[in-house]
C-alpha cells in the first residue's frame, strides 16, 4: 500500500550549484535506489539555483519514476521558483506550500496539486481510455 | 521661451525628513545600482526621452544632476542631443546643494523662472500651460501633481532662491506657503519599482502615452531599430519592439509586448511574453521569460514580486559592452567553427544509427541546462520526464516527428 511507505523530506542547501548537486544526488542516492521512492525537496532555504540545479531535481525525477516513486516539491523560495519557471521544469513536479503538505499527498490518491491549476477539475473516476496513453 | 530646468536624478530631492519614504524610494527607484531614469524603455532612456520634451516645448537650458554614482556614460551623455546639456556630477550629500548652486547660476543668467524636476516619476504634461498657470496665479512656486499624486515637479521663480530650497527639501512635494497646485490630466509614471518600468513599455507599445518606440515600424505594432536581426524561423507578435543591434535566433518567440532594448540576445527556442530585457542582456537557449523584466544578470519576475540573481552565463547572461570585443569574439567565434565542427564530426554517432530512447532524441531539455558537467554525465532527458509524469504522451512526442517505418 502506497501510504504506508515512508516518505523522505530532504531540505535542499542554501546554493545549488555543480558542487552542490553532486554532493546532494550522493546524499540522496539511497533513496533513490529504494522500491517506489517517495521524496519531498523543500526548498524553503534554497538563496541561488542554477542550470545544474535544475539538471539534479530532472536526474532525480528519472531514476525515481523508474521506481514508480515520485518526487514533489516544497515550500518554494522566489529564487528557485523562478528558476524553476525560466528553464520550463516546474510543470514536471507538483508542488507545495509546506512540506507536510506534500508528504500528506502521497496518501492521497489524486495530486492534490491539480487543485492549484484553476479549470482543471478532478475526474469522479478515472476511465481506462485516460490510463492507457501509451497504447498505440 | 523664458525657462530653465533642473532635473535631479537620484535621492538628493528625497524629503531628508522622512527616513522611511526615502529608503524605499531609493531601493525602488533602482535597477541593480541604476536608477530607472536612465534605463532604457523602448530604445531610449527616460532621461532622454524628458530632455527631448523639454527642448521641444522650448525649454532654453537644461541642466542634469546626478549623485557621482549614478553618472551615466560617456555615451549616453553624447547620445542625442544631450550634449547641450549640463550634467552636474555630486557626492549623494551635497546634491542638493548643487541643485541650489545651478539654480542660482540660472537665476543669474535671466532666467526668470526655474523648473526642478525629480526623475523618479515620468511624466506627460504641457509645459508651457503650466508656466502661464504659474505667471497667471503669481505664486512664488507651483507643484505639479496627477490627482493625489505628486509629479515631483516644481516650478519656481528665479528670485526666490528659500522657496527653492525648501521645495527641494521636501521632495518637490510642499511649498513654503500654500499655493495652488497645478493639476494635470496627462500620463504619470511613478517609475519606483520593475513593475513600472514594465508598464511604461507596455503603455507605449499600445500607445497609451508619448513614448514612442524608436526604428521602424516593419509590420502593425513591431518595432525594429537598425541592425537588428531576426532569424527567419524566429516568431515575432505585435507589439513589441526590437531594439538596435539585438538578436533574435532560432524559433525563438517574442511576443505580448515585449521590449528587447539594444544589443540584448535571444538564443534559440526561448519564449519572451511580456517582459522587457534591458541593453547588453544575453537570454540563454530554450528558457521560458515571462512578466519579467531582465538585465544585469537580475530577473524581476512581476508576478511573484520577486528579484533573483542568476549567476549562470548560460540562463542569463550579458553581452560584452564594447564594440571592439566584441568583434573579437566574433571573430574567434567564427575562426573556431570549422575546428569545432571538424571536431563533432569525428566524434558524432553515425546518422545511420538509430538513437537509443527516440522521444530523449526528439525533444531534450533546454541546451542552457545541458551544457553542465552533471547534464553531460545524466542519462536522464527532459522528455523521459515528461512522458513519465504525463505532461506528454508518448504519442504526442512521437507524433511530431512523423510516422515511424
Amino acid at each position: 500500500m502506497g501510504f504506508s511507505r515512508p516518505v523522505v523530506v530532504k531540505r535542499m542547501p542554501e546554493r545549488i550549484n555543480l558542487k552542490q548537486s553532486r554532493e546532494f544526488l550522493r546524499e540522496v542516492q539511497p533513496f533513490l535506489k529504494a522500491d517506489r521512492p517517495q521524496l519531498v525537496f523543500d526548498f524553503s532555504t534554497v538563496r541561488q539555483m542554477d542550470a545544474a540545479g535544475v539538471e539534479l531535481l530532472l536526474q532525480c525525477m528519472s531514476e525515481v519514476m523508474k521506481r514508480d516513486g515520485d518526487v514533489k516539491l516544497a515550500s518554494l523560495s522566489p529564487q528557485a521558483a523562478v528558476v524553476l519557471e525560466l528553464t520550463r521544469t516546474d510543470r514536471l513536479f507538483e508542488v507545495y506550500d509546506n512540506a507536510t503538505d506534500a508528504v500528506r499527498s502521497f496518501s492521497g490518491f489524486l495530486p492534490n496539486a491539480l487543485r492549484n491549476y484553476p479549470g482543471w477539475e478532478v475526474p469522479a473516476t478515472i476511465t481506462p481510455e485516460r490510463n492507457t496513453g501509451l497504447v498505440a | 521661451m523664458d525657462l530653465a530646468a533642473i532635473l535631479v536624478i537620484g535621492s538628493s530631492s528625497e524629503e531628508p525628513n522622512a527616513t522611511t519614504e526615502r529608503s524605499s524610494a531609493s531601493v525602488g527607484g533602482e535597477w541593480v545600482g541604476v536608477p530607472y531614469a536612465l534605463l532604457h524603455v523602448l530604445g531610449k532612456p527616460v532621461l532622454h526621452r524628458m530632455i527631448e520634451r523639454l527642448r521641444d516645448a522650448g525649454v532654453q537650458a537644461i541642466s542634469v544632476v546626478t549623485d557621482s554614482d549614478y553618472v551615466p556614460s560617456s555615451a549616453l551623455q553624447r547620445e542625442g542631443r544631450l550634449s547641450e546639456v549640463n550634467w552636474i556630477e555630486a557626492p549623494a550629500t551635497d546634491c542638493r546643494q548643487a541643485v541650489e548652486e545651478a539654480y542660482c547660476d540660472y537665476a543669474g543668467l535671466g532666467f526668470e523662472d526655474v523648473l526642478l524636476m525629480n526623475l523618479g516619476p515620468y511624466a506627460e504634461f504641457d509645459v508651457s500651460d503650466l508656466l502661464r498657470f504659474h505667471r497667471d496665479t503669481r505664486q512664488n512656486a507651483t507643484l505639479v501633481y496627477k490627482q493625489d499624486a505628486p509629479a515631483r515637479i516644481a516650478i519656481v521663480n528665479s528670485r526666490r532662491r528659500n522657496d527653492a530650497t525648501f521645495v527641494l527639501q521636501n521632495g518637490l512635494s510642499k511649498t513654503r506657503g500654500s499655493s495652488t497646485i497645478y493639476q494635470f490630466n496627462g500620463y504619470l509614471n511613478p517609475l519606483a519599482r520593475a513593475n513600472d518600468l514594465r508598464r511604461l513599455a507596455q503603455d507605449g507599445l499600445l500607445l497609451h502615452c508619448d513614448v514612442r518606440p524608436g526604428g521602424k515600424e516593419m509590420k502593425p505594432g513591431i518595432w525594429v531599430a537598425q541592425y537588428a536581426h531576426i532569424h527567419r524561423t524566429a516568431r515575432v507578435l505585435a507589439p513589441c519592439f526590437i531594439g538596435a543591434s539585438s538578436k533574435v535566433r532560432a524559433a525563438a518567440v517574442i511576443t505580448r509586448a515585449t521590449s528587447l532594448e539594444h544589443h540584448s540576445e535571444v538564443d534559440c527556442n526561448t519564449v519572451v511574453e511580456d517582459a522587457s530585457i534591458l541593453p547588453y542582456t544575453y537570454l540563454g537557449p530554450g528558457l521560458d521569460i515571462c512578466h519579467s523584466v531582465v538585465g544585469s544578470r537580475h530577473i524581476a519576475h512581476l508576478v511573484r514580486n520577486a528579484q533573483v540573481e542568476i549567476l549562470d552565463s548560460h540562463l542569463v547572461g550579458s553581452v560584452v559592452a564594447s564594440a571592439s570585443w566584441r568583434t573579437v569574439q566574433n571573430a574567434a567565434s567564427l575562426a573556431s567553427y570549422l575546428p569545432r565542427q571538424f571536431v563533432r564530426g569525428l566524434f558524432a554517432p553515425s546518422k545511420s544509427e538509430r538513437p537509443a530512447s527516440l522521444p530523449s532524441s526528439v525533444d531534450g531539455l533546454s541546451p542552457a541546462v545541458k551544457s553542465s558537467e552533471l547534464a553531460r554525465s545524466t542519462a536522464a532527458s527532459h522528455s523521459e520526464v515528461e512522458v513519465l509524469r504525463g505532461v506528454r504522451s508518448r504519442e504526442e512526442i512521437w507524433g511530431s516527428v512523423g510516422p515511424l517505418s
